[in-house]
């Protein structure tokens, strides 16, 4: 491995995101080269430093502000379209009224023809989810039955075919 | 919070920021299509308020002095000398340097520095946060380390005091 690719491997060292292969090869690098060893342990060093950093603590009264928003934005009445704003005000002219009306027909008459395509879009995009979280499920299932397959019984005493029978003449 | 304290290096800020982010989760909850991703989708909504707010200028860091009592009282409990070191306690003025540091960091370092070091998010969870490819996260997580690195160096290097992790 070179210096290079060693380097930019540190930090995912450090946090642990490497592959066994991938984290033999830095760390064998490592025990031989002590450029790449300093830059290890700086950036180590760093890091503990950050990990360490105090937690704010939120304040008592940030989550009865939070609540009190909320409660409000629940009990706000929607915003109307402007459209509709629009209309309500009395000095519009009925005609530009009548107008507006007939836009929105056909702006609505688009949007039902727009409608299948959103339609097959999600229902896309569910298909998607589901199968993503199958895939998920099945690679969990797998490293599941890889751990059981390397399950050692500890109680098993070791066998040996060879040894000699201590009853037999 | 600590999320949003780091990325603005203000309480009052974070606080105002995680009002926001709570409030618009509450009203946007319906386009939650995956409960299981509820955190990364909270933390997209955060990064999405402090990109909002700030827009490529850098937020002001609160030195400890402007904060209030009130504030501080989290901070100064966990600062204190009597913790000793054995308490990993960095001293406030090494706190100081790092969260200086993090605030310089150009926007998109500083959020994968924050997530990764500070949050402790698997680098898969912070690509998924951000939108962004596994390699490219972990690019840019390394080199915000390195930055960040850099100056604590450069402090611990100017500085007789040099405190250690136990």
């Amino acid at each position: 491995m070179k210096c290079r690719k060693c380097t930019e491997s540190l930090t995912a060292l450090i946090d642990g995101e490497l592959t066994a292969q991938e984290e033999d090869a830095v760390r064998g690098h490592l025990a031989d080269c002590s450029s790449c060893r300093e830059e290890y342990e700086t950036l180590l060093e760093t890091t503990q430093y950050v990990e360490i950093l105090p937690e704010l603590i939120p304040r008592t009264t940030l989550w009865a502000g939070i609540e009190r928003s909320l409660a409000s934005a629940a009990t706000m009445r929607p915003e109307q379209p402007w459209l509709l704003r629009t209309l309500q005000r009395r000095w519009v002219p009925v005609s530009a009224a009548a107008g507006l009306i007939l836009a929105i027909l056909a702006g609505t008459q688009m949007l039902n023809d727009r409608n299948p395509l959103e339609t097959q879009y999600r229902e896309f995009m569910e298909t998607r989810e589901l199968l993503f979280k199958q895939h998920r499920e099945v690679l969990s299932n797998r490293e599941r039955i890889q751990q059981l397959r390397d399950l050692r019984n500890p109680f098993s005493a070791p066998v040996s075919l060879s040894q000699a029978n201590p009853f037999r003449e | 919070m600590n999320y949003l304290y780091r990325m603005t290096g203000s309480r009052e800020e974070a606080e105002d920021l995680a009002q926001d982010t709570f409030i618009l989760a509450y009203t946007k909850l319906d386009t939650l299509k995956d409960p299981d991703r509820f955190q990364s989708w909270l933390y997209r909504i955060a990064q999405n308020n402090v990109y909002q707010r700030y827009r490529g200028r850098k937020p002001v860091t609160e030195s400890i002095d402007q904060a209030d009592e009130d504030s501080l009282s989290e901070l100064q409990k966990l600062a204190s000398p009597e913790h000793g070191p054995e308490e990993q306690v960095l001293s406030e003025e090494l706190e100081q340097v790092i969260q200086e540091a993090i605030r310089e960091l150009p926007e998109k370092y500083r959020t994968v520095f924050v997530l990764s070091a500070i949050q402790r998010l698997s680098y898969a969870e912070i690509a998924e946060i951000l939108r962004r490819s596994l390699p490219a996260v972990k690019s840019d997580i390394h080199r915000a380390r390195v930055a960040v690195r850099d100056k604590v160096k450069r402090y611990l290097g100017v500085t007789d005091e040099m405190p250690k992790v136990h």
